[in-house]
């Protein structure tokens, strides 16, 4: 049943608070009229034309200046009206964010004006990629728009995660590059592209001049730091890259007009500039880490909440000595700054130095969250088999936002699909009626009353065929979010870095990839599986209740079946290492791991993989999700990402480590574990600590996210947040600054054992 | 059947690497700081826990041998004498305010459970460590685990108060591997005041430990302000503890992490002294450190 959608409402997780745009309301005004014009112009062109003449109305109109202390050039605004990748800053595509048209037409002041943005507002809502793609897509009852939690499966148009190859910038350079864009037969996409160029000239031309402008009144040693800046973006601009500085700049700069935000392998990109530098005298580690705390910094200025992937250490880089002296710096970066973005992440595996891992550790003891821990032994044989694709293409992964993993420079990943397992079950067992709201929600698949399934079998295996029905709604969506993205647009900036849209003349998703991939991001997998096992043993091993019993329960929310509930609490959860608990957890993983890929091939697709790995959306679901039958009360978060329901696990860390690490990494594209320790015991029990990691690494784990804080710290924080501006913990595939979470994600953290 | 309190996985205290604490029940002593109150006895112990509680009386009105009741100011009370074990109340209690802890279990569930962490220890060095209570008062018992131990080639700890026979201990020696072995008071007086410990026993069981094994004895001494956080006694305990052959001790602060549980088992706890800092202890290491002892402040 297609559905009349509503564009309006919040479409990503935004933890972190924006910094406000430089221009008056006025100006803004004017640009995104500016913006819509030249959209409505182009619209008999073909769509790189038309792209590239939009980016040349926000380019580089919206670049920021330059403030105290930036040591790199490039600081960019975003209106609600523009051109984008992602969600996380402005939009997809040609975009109009309407919730924030709307809060921004607050700001100004005459009739005149609002009734500018009406115009704008109307315009938009027939021509804005992500509408387009919903008003295709969404239905009544089974899918719903990111983020409305009413639906079992959520579904959005969106490029994220795009890790550029930032290598092929810095060999050529701008001037190589448009040499490269002109060397074969010409296309309207190739044409496109070289103009992007140009404008990026033209941004760095204004930069130079942003600089000029910042060193009136500069004392002695902030003219020093401008004139090298200044120097440096001239020479950018013609030529490639030779100081670290310089390709430092130009990456960034190349990062913003692209509109990625996550960077990836960076030590393998900017090592030997970091190591030639060094060795030479140019400059020595201390400046170096200026230049770095302050590329920290204007990451975390961006403000993406969930990304911000810098990537280092790991195998299949052609610079690793290089790219540790990079490392270390990072490091210590990392630590000072204590800045939720960039989300740091380390690579490792045999060959990865000891004081590398030594300076993790002492971050992450140190309460940074970072880094996050991804282990190349267990990841690049997975990548392997997920993607299918050669060892040396699978040493290029990378994790991106919440964790989903891409390939450098090869391939899109984005999760444009979200599934609710949980709410999948809970409509299983209520006859196909979403208990949240009584709406049928299981489209062609008759379910019968929860009486008729006579073993435990029957329950599975329905729910598995309901399963299937969504799994087979999720790759139509994510194949179609492609179809309407590459409609739209090329993506001029992001398909110059990415293999091989140049060689193929064609633009990222119009064939130019050489890996058209995809992730879902599953939820509620721990409480589905926790439930069924809770089922089975209670109703067909047990026979201590019958499932309508358990069920009339369910629909009560346990008000007055409280002994039903702690029965159902008391059952073994997964997070403890219990053998037969555990196993349902694995088997139900692969079911839907395996039947989400397979789709992903039938349909001609690199890949197409789940993700366990979630921001925030583990809560807000919870919102809209009944009660369930491990025992959880309507409206109550659920597990985040591949980990236990908070308090489920009991069993001391070894053992929660040995049931994440069951799951085979090969059938998923990137899975998060979050584990919570005192000081105490990660500091004072470091060695045993990094043994048991070991240990848990070499069993197969393949990811861990650290979060270090005290007993009482979190509680305190609660009611005292003045206190505690920069307490960061790991939400799940992200960090964030402790009290600017909502009070239920506040709850969820503190729900997880925290050992020691 | 084995009579065990809790098995607790990632014991960092317990002895060398990663170990796996299986506390028994039962105890000879009956120290005032114990920590584990609920191991001293070889029976179940039925802990109340009373913010929990919301005087629903499920647990009273399940009794089926009257061993719970609430008198009119609505005070729990629990009859140890009449109760049979049967755990009624505590399946009956929805919001798990009352707790058995106490449970018979198989040599084999016992080992299934500590073997899930295997490779942990094979990583780190670690193993097990049959803690208490006061491991050889179920001697049969901690021999069959020791033994099922050393068949799957783990690592053995026996966290011990030296408090049984020599013969007892020449039972189960071929299958430990490390000692940690309380030594609470030099004075054989105070200590059998105090705990009801035999002090000649301990010290003969630890000076044969030392003559035959001194590489495999961790000396551990728990420091407790009003009985033995003295400077004088804790220097001359440690003079004698080298000359008798220690080469480890382990100088442990008073805590008071415990005390919750002796009000949840209806019992008062004794001591009023504050909780140590680990530096509260430094010069006592640093003099242990002198005398050539290899010591460490905490297990």
């Amino acid at each position: 049943m297609k559905k009349r959608i509503n564009i309006d409402g919040a479409q990503n997780v935004e933890v972190s608070k924006p910094i406000p745009c430089e221009k008056s309301p006025h100006e803004q005004l004017e640009i995104m009229e500016a913006y819509t014009k030249a959209h409505m112009d182009s619209e008999e062109m073909d769509k790189a034309r038309r792209e590239i003449n939009c980016l040349k109305v926000i380019f580089p109109t919206m670049f920021r200046s330059i403030e105290e202390g930036d040591l790199l050039a490039g600081r960019l605004d975003y209106l609600p009206i523009g051109f984008g990748s992602v969600t996380s800053i402005g939009g997809v595509g040609h975009y109009c964010v309407f919730h924030k048209l709307r809060a921004f037409k607050e700001l100004l002041t005459t009739e005149e004006e609002k009734k500018r943005v009406d115009i704008l507002y109307d315009y938009w809502q027939e021509h804005d990629t992500k509408s387009i793609y919903c008003r295709d897509i969404l239905t009544e009852d089974t899918v719903g728009r990111f983020i409305d939690c009413t639906y079992p499966l959520m579904a959005t148009a969106r490029l994220s995660g795009m890790m550029l190859n930032y290598k092929r910038l810095m060999k050529y350079g701008l001037e190589g590059l448009k040499e490269l864009l002109h060397s074969g037969e010409s296309n309207e996409f190739l044409e496109c592209s070289y103009e992007s160029i140009c404008l990026l000239q033209e941004v760095i031309e204004q930069q130079i001049y942003l600089v000029c402008k910042a060193k009136a009144g500069a004392d002695q040693a902030r003219r020093k730091d401008l004139s090298l800046m200044e120097e440096d973006l001239r020479y950018i601009k013609e030529n490639k890259p030779a100081t670290f500085h310089q390709a430092l700049q130009l990456f960034w700069i190349y990062a913003l007009c692209a509109g990625v935000i996550n960077y990836g392998r960076m030590d393998d990109v900017l090592g030997p500039f970091l190591q030639n530098d060094l060795d030479s005298g140019v400059i020595d580690e201390d400046e170096a880490y200026r230049y770095l705390k302050s590329l920290w910094k204007m990451i975390e200025n961006r403000r993406t909440t969930v990304n911000g992937r810098i990537i280092v250490g790991g195998a299949g880089r052609d610079n690793p000595k290089e790219g540790d002296t990079f490392a270390r710096i990072c490091l210590r970066v990392c630590k000072d700054t204590r800045y939720v973005e960039p989300q740091f992440t380390l690579r490792f595996n045999q060959d990865t130095p000891k004081d590398i891992m030594d300076m993790a550790y002492d971050c992450i003891g140190s309460g940074a969250t970072y880094p996050t821990l991804y282990n190349d032994d267990v990841n690049i044989p997975a990548v392997m088999y997920a993607m299918r694709v050669e060892e040396k293409i699978a040493e290029q992964y990378v994790p991106f936002g919440c964790g989903e993993f891409v390939i450098q420079g090869k391939s899109v990943g984005t999760p444009n699909i979200l599934i609710n397992l949980l709410k999948i079950l809970n409509i299983t067992l209520n006859s196909g009626i979403d208990p949240m709201d009584g709406v049928r929600k299981c489209g062609p698949v008759e379910i019968p009353n929860c009486s008729e399934f006579q073993t435990f079998d029957q329950l599975y295996d329905k729910y598995k065929e309901l399963l299937d029905y969504y799994l087979d709604l999720s790759i139509e969506a994510q194949y179609h979010s492609y179809k309407v993205m590459n409609d739209q647009a090329s993506f001029l900036f992001t398909s110059i870095l990415m293999d091989d849209c140049i060689g193929r003349g064609k633009s990222v998703l119009d064939g130019g990839i050489e890996i058209l991939g995809g992730t879902n991001e599953t939820y509620g997998n721990i409480n589905s599986s926790d439930a069924l096992w809770a089922i089975k043993k209670l109703v067909y091993m047990d026979k201590k209740y019958t499932l309508p019993q358990l069920h009339e329960a369910q629909l009560a929310n346990f008000e007055g079946y409280e002994r039903i509930q702690k029965d159902l609490l008391k059952q073994d959860k997964y997070g403890n290492d219990h053998e037969e608990c555990d196993e349902l957890a694995n088997d139900l993983y692969e079911f839907v791991a395996k039947g989400n890929r397979q789709r992903g091939i039938d349909y001609g697709m690199g890949y197409f993989l789940i993700v366990i790995s979630n921001n925030q959306t583990n809560t807000d679901w919870g919102r809209e999700t009944s009660a369930s039958l491990d025992g959880r009360k309507t409206g109550v978060y659920l597990n985040p990402a591949n980990s236990p329901q908070g308090g489920a696990s009991t069993s001391g860390p070894t053992a929660c480590l040995n049931s994440l690490s069951k799951f085979n990494a090969k059938y998923h594209g990137g899975s998060v574990q979050n584990i919570k320790f005192t000081p105490r015991m990660f500091n004072k029990d470091r060695e045993k600590i990094k043994l048991m990691f070991d240990t848990y690494f070499k069993k197969g784990g393949c990811q861990l996210m650290v979060t270090v804080v005290d007993h009482g710290i979190l509680e305190d924080a609660q009611n005292n947040p003045q206190n505690y501006p920069d307490l960061i913990v790991r939400v799940a595939g992200y960090s964030a600054v402790f009290v600017n979470l909502t009070k239920d994600i506040q709850e969820e953290l503190l729900s997880r054992t925290l050992y020691d | 059947m084995i009579k065990v309190t809790n098995i607790e996985r990632f014991a960092t205290h317990d002895g060398p690497g990663i170990r796996t604490a299986v506390f028994l029940k039962g105890c000879p002593l009956y120290c005032p700081w114990c920590a584990n109150p609920e191991t001293q006895t070889l029976h179940p112990e039925l802990l109340y826990t009373k913010r929990k509680c919301t005087g629903c009386h499920m647990c009273e009105n399940n009794c089926p041998s009257k061993a719970i009741h609430f008198d009119q100011q609505g005070v729990f009370h629990y009859d140890r004498t009449l109760c049979t074990n049967c755990r009624e109340c505590e399946r009956n209690c929805l919001y798990d305010a009352i707790e058995f802890q106490g449970n018979d279990m198989e040599l084999a569930a016992i080992m299934k459970e500590v073997l899930k962490d295997k490779d942990y220890y094979d990583n780190s060095g670690g193993g097990i460590t049959i803690s208490g209570g006061e491991p050889f008062v179920q001697l049969d018992g901690l021999i069959s685990i020791l033994e099922a131990s050393k068949e799957k080639g783990l690592d053995t700890a026996v966290e011990t108060t030296g408090n049984y026979s020599l013969e007892s201990l020449k039972r189960a020696e071929p299958y430990i591997d490390h000692y940690l072995y309380d030594f609470k008071h030099l004075d054989d007086q105070v200590l059998k005041e105090f705990t009801g410990g035999n002090g000649p026993l301990i010290k003969a069981n630890l000076n044969y430990l030392l003559e035959h094994n001194a590489q495999k004895v961790f000396v551990r001494m728990p420091i407790i302000p009003g009985f033995n956080y003295e400077e004088e006694l804790i220097k001359n305990t440690l003079d004698y503890l080298k000359q008798l052959g220690a080469e480890r001790v382990n100088l442990l602060p008073y805590h008071t992490l415990g005390k919750e549980k002796y009000e949840r088992m209806g019992k008062t706890y004794e001591l009023s002294g504050t909780m140590l800092r680990e530096e509260d202890l430094e010069e006592f290491h640093q003099y242990a450190l002198g005398l050539g002892l290899e010591s460490k402040i905490g297990g």
